[in-house]
């Protein structure tokens, strides 16, 4: 008996270069996996790049079904400000599998939902572009499309936590 | 247009998913599928969950076995 691998994957760049198990989901004024904080700063009231991940199973091994994705970010975007985290991820409504483009500092359509900061009650992360979708043999989430904006009062630097859950049926 | 596929830990480029899947990469000795890919903390975790649930398993089928 054996779980099933799981990875997030993040997607950047024009022709779409999909990096497979990234290490982090820092976010700044680059279009970038694994982004560098400090050499590509957010500004006051402007956006990140928008950010295009996967939850990712690379082996279901001898589970069955993989669904029910979670996400939501913990801890506080940061002081000085007014700042706000903008998802397509939704409990409800769900707009169907999020497209990905090039990634971009602008709002993005369908990408308007706050990012829960905590565990939400249900899925909100669809598969095939539903909620209710399963992964039965290897494969890949809808894309999670994420950004953060700030004001003019905002101030440098924050830490906080993204989580990426989901339920595995032996 | 043609999707490439990075490694995030060496970094080597495919031109399908299923090729990056089945290479093995040089920083951990095995390949994406490989819970161990994902470090020790990751497949230990696994272990974990999948006795959980065994044990669970176990639990309701004992429960079922008393009605």
């Amino acid at each position: 008996m054996s779980a099933a691998t799981v990875e997030i994957d993040e997607a950047n760049g024009a022709g779409e270069t999909l990096t497979h198990n990234i290490t982090n989901s820092n976010m700044g004024s680059a279009d970038e996996v694994n982004t560098d904080p400090v050499a590509n700063p957010i500004a006051p009231n402007t956006r990140t790049y928008i950010k295009y991940q996967k939850i990712h199973v690379t082996n279901i091994g001898t589970s069955s079904k993989i669904d029910n994705l979670k996400v939501w970010r913990t801890g506080a975007l940061g002081t000085g400000g007014t700042h706000t985290h903008v998802t397509n991820a939704r409990t409800t409504s769900y707009g169907g599998a999020l497209s990905y483009a090039q990634p971009v500092r602008t709002a993005v359509t369908g990408v308007d939902q706050t990012m829960p900061s905590s565990v939400p009650a249900s899925a909100n992360l669809g598969i095939g572009g539903a909620l209710n979708g399963a992964l039965t043999a290897a494969g890949s989430s809808d894309y999670l499309g994420h950004q953060i904006t700030t004001d003019a009062s905002a101030t440098a630097g924050s830490t906080s936590t993204m989580n990426y859950q989901y339920d595995e049926t032996a | 247009m043609t999707q490439i596929h990075k490694c995030g830990l060496c970094k080597k480029e495919f031109d399908s998913e299923e090729k990056y899947v089945a290479h093995t990469c040089p920083e951990t000795g095995v390949t994406p599928a490989d819970p161990e890919n994902l470090g020790p903390e990751f497949a230990a975790v696994s272990e974990a969950a999948l006795k959980r649930g065994e044990e669970r398993k176990v639990a309701a089928e004992g429960g079922k076995k008393k009605k």
